[in-house]
């Protein structure tokens, strides 16, 4: 207790400490959607994609890298999600054929203009999210700070909108819904989350961030508002204890998250189980 | 029945989930004393069957930062923001252990030497250059390369060749 005392009086364990919890909370509540709409997966993709925009910007050393990660993370979320149901090519072979593409240039790129002299330990880094997130300069926590509040606050004012087109894209279409403006919306709101979610837990970790609190709710909430409270909260509490975990134990920050949040999805799997 | 079979595999998991592995990693290659840069190679593994608790000891008060007393995620972080904001560290003093790492640079053939830190992952390294007290050391007094060291020093940055370094200054080695 006494050592969390004095990492507590570090800044940037603070930072960390927000930021992570605000990241959390923002793809739990995407995270019930997505899981619900068949997108599990688009974490995935998405985040791959970013690590391609990420080496763009990396080759061409840019000192913001989110003028370029951003935009194009938001526009590979857009072709994903914004038809929906109806595109031609269907969510995963979709997910699939983006995903492994952007990853392949990105490593490829970084390779051939490497900017650094261990390019593998930049990936690693990257992918995995060892201590991206206790490494946050003031901007970068009030750029993740700003956005996160963004997405909550849209989340929050078209909660029933997204409840319907998560649902029954048909119906809430039917009924005169804008679905392709609120897929948009999706889409543009799964991207910044993964661009932000990058941070927490690395490229290849943040479907965990997304499926697992989601599911966890699932699991033992029936209902959609229930569902996507609870998810909120597991995710918001495995992330703190992850950190914190992570921090104490000496541990890679993304994956002790992504292990808590394991663990709290099997104890919601045998509590869903006992209630029967 | 159902519920007695869910309760018997509830208590199976919780038992195997006490199981988990620790891995250390030793980094024995040559570093930039002068400026950070990563290196990556990893010798040996050491499991453990236990929840891993790093043994980590209080704090030492004659130091303002004693990285000795972290852990290594915190200490990796610690080490990156003292990269990231020299001048809120300068002229503290800092307490920290590691692998040495030397370089000579080819041109003026000056020797550097380097603290070396791993992060959890063992994918990436930082070090921190350190400067021996020339009251109290001489050159035969510097480590090795690959030599397990604990230093401390007072956190300064100074230019060379149009480049600004961070290094410790009046370091002492402490002996383990």
């Amino acid at each position: 207790m006494e050592k969390l005392i004095m990492y507590l009086g570090f800044p940037f364990v603070r930072y960390a400490l927000i930021v992570g919890v605000l990241i959390a909370l923002c793809s739990s509540l995407l995270g019930v959607t997505l899981v619900l709409k068949r997108y599990s997966y688009i974490g995935d993709g998405l985040s791959h994609v970013a690590f391609g925009a990420l080496a763009i910007a990396t080759v061409l050393n840019l000192t913001n890298k989110m003028i370029i990660i951003l935009p194009l993370t938001i526009l590979a979320a857009i072709l994903l999600l914004k038809n929906g149901n109806n595109s031609k090519v269907k969510g995963d072979a979709a997910i699939a054929m983006i995903s492994v593409g952007a990853l392949a240039f990105g490593y490829l790129l970084m390779n051939v203009f490497p900017s650094s002299a261990n390019v593998s330990g930049d990936v690693c880094s990257t992918l995995f999210g060892s201590t991206s997130i206790l490494t946050l300069t003031k901007e970068e926590v009030i750029i993740c700070g700003i956005l996160s509040v963004c997405v909550l606050v849209v989340f929050v004012l078209f909660y029933n909108r997204i409840f319907a087109v998560t649902f029954d894209e048909n119906f809430a279409n039917a009924v005169g819904t804008k679905v392709n403006f609120y897929n948009l919306l999706i889409a543009t709101i799964t991207a910044v989350i993964i661009v932000l979610a990058m941070n927490l837990v690395g490229s290849l970790l943040i479907s965990a961030l997304v499926i697992f609190p989601a599911l966890s709710a699932m699991s033992v909430i029936k209902s959609f508002r229930g569902v996507t409270i609870f998810s909120a909260a597991s995710s918001v509490i495995c992330a703190f204890i992850g950190i914190i975990i992570s921090i104490l134990g000496g541990t890679p920050v993304g994956s002790t998250i992504v292990a808590v949040d394991v663990v709290m999805f099997l104890i919601c799997f045998v509590i869903g189980k006992v209630k029967g | 029945m159902r519920k007695i079979e869910v309760l018997i595999l509830t208590g199976a998991l919780t038992f195997g989930l006490m199981a988990c592995g620790k891995s250390t990693a030793v980094n024995t290659e040559v570093v930039d004393a002068a400026v950070v840069e990563d290196i990556s190679e990893e010798e040996t593994e050491d499991i453990q069957e236990e929840v891993p608790e790093e043994e980590i000891p209080l704090a030492d008060p004659s130091v303002d930062l004693d990285l000795t007393a972290m852990s290594s995620t915190m200490i990796y972080a610690e080490v990156s923001n003292m990269m990231m904001e020299p001048l809120e560290y300068a002229g503290k003093t800092v307490k920290m252990e590691g692998i040495c790492g030397t370089y000579q640079d080819p041109d003026t053939g000056k020797m550097y030497y380097a603290c070396v830190i791993q992060d959890a992952t063992q994918c990436c390294s930082q070090g921190l250059e350190f400067v021996l007290d020339e009251d109290k050391y001489s050159v035969e007094d510097y480590p090795a390369q690959g030599d397990e060291i604990e230093v401390k020093g007072t956190f300064a940055t100074y230019e060379e060749n149009g480049g600004q370094y961070l290094t410790m200054l009046d370091s002492q080695l402490i002996d383990k």
